[in-house]
């Protein structure tokens, strides 16, 4: 099951996030997103958190990072972590039967035909600090090519 | 300075064409023909002032170049861990990309931090020629921007200037880029 998907920029910023109900619909529905002040604080724990892991990772390790993917799990979700090169990070969270590697090709497909396409392709999106994604239909086509992945049906209640 | 070996260039230029094959093509007279009337209006519109037209187009390079290296990246599944591989990426891989003619690179300095682009071949002034009153204009000012804008996302400050076009009369069209700064990743929390 995928529970939700965050997308940071380079400064930190979130500027998309979704989130699938027990059934995988969108929770929000399909207009665009909005942040809530509720929302914002933990976006801030989120960014924090993976501005921390990865300069732990840094500090740690002698040679420089392979494609610095990781995931991270917890007893209730995992966290599945992807960064590319113009600093965009991508997050989702799944249920922790998902196999660590499970995201990593969906990541590639998700940057490369769909965000490139629907968001950086967009005039009114700009690359900068505080632009989020206004573009309705990169939400929509998300959900449809996350909600075809084995990973996304497995465990829902109903189909 | 020769950089890399005959194998390396042989391998940049295989992805160079594999990245164009995978691109979607238009009419390549349209494409030239709109944009030999854009710099046509931004004569118009600043009165002719080529030094004002050599910034906006500039300008409308940087701002392409920042949105089009992420589906540069994204198809061409280039790294640009380097400022040398960087070269390669936009000459061989970029130029191919987005124009259908690579690059190539020259005339690296001793300390790696300036090389030169040549262009055998600029599809952007195809059917251009330079009348005498615009002989301070670099026509093609657009692609500087786009090298600019692409390679500050990827964390490389630089300076990106013409220095030849054969549209002036120059013996070869080579644009130069200047590292200035590696910039640092600036991603925190967000406390504003």
């Amino acid at each position: 099951m995928i529970f939700s998907c965050s997308i940071f920029n380079r400064y930190g910023t979130c500027i998309f996030h979704d989130e699938y109900d027990k059934k995988g619909r969108r929770v929000r529905g399909d207009g665009a997103w909005v942040p809530t002040a509720r929302e914002d604080d933990s976006f801030k724990l989120t960014a924090g958190l993976i501005a921390s892991v990865k300069y732990f990772i840094t500090s740690m390790s002698k040679s420089a990072l392979s494609d610095g993917f990781f995931t991270f799990q917890t007893s209730a979700y995992k966290c599945h972590y992807f960064e590319t090169q113009t600093g965009y990070r991508l997050a989702i969270l799944t249920e922790p039967g998902v196999p660590m590697n499970a995201m990593r090709g969906p990541f590639q497909t998700i940057y490369s035909s769909i965000f490139v396409e629907k968001v950086c392709k967009d005039p009114a999106y700009q690359h900068s600090k505080h632009c989020v994604v206004t573009n309705p239909a990169f939400g929509q086509t998300l959900h449809r090519y996350l909600a075809q992945l084995p990973m996304f049906k497995s465990n829902r209640e109903d189909k | 300075m020769q950089r890399g070996t005959r194998g390396e260039a042989h391998e940049w230029a295989r992805k160079g064409d594999q990245a164009f094959k995978e691109m979607e093509k238009i009419n390549a007279e349209l494409f030239i023909v709109t944009y030999g009337s854009l710099v046509m209006q931004l004569l118009d519109d600043s009165g002719d002032n080529v030094e004002d037209v050599n910034q906006q187009l500039d300008t409308i390079g940087y701002r392409i170049g920042v949105r089009l290296v992420d589906e540069f990246l994204a198809k061409s599944q280039v790294q640009c861990r380097s400022f040398q591989e960087t070269a390669n990426a936009v000459a061989k891989v970029g130029f191919k990309m987005f124009l259908g003619v690579p690059a190539s690179v020259h005339n690296w300095t001793e300390d790696s931090k300036c090389y030169s682009l040549v262009l055998d071949e600029n599809p952007l002034t195809s059917f251009t020629e330079l009348p005498e009153k615009y002989s301070g204009l670099w026509f093609s000012n657009v692609l500087p921007g786009v090298i600019r804008g692409a390679l500050e996302m990827v964390l490389w400050k630089t300076e990106v200037k013409f220095v030849k076009d054969q549209l002036r009369g120059d013996d070869a069209t080579e644009i130069r880029v200047t590292l200035l700064q590696h910039l640092k990743d600036e991603f925190k929390q967000d406390d504003d």
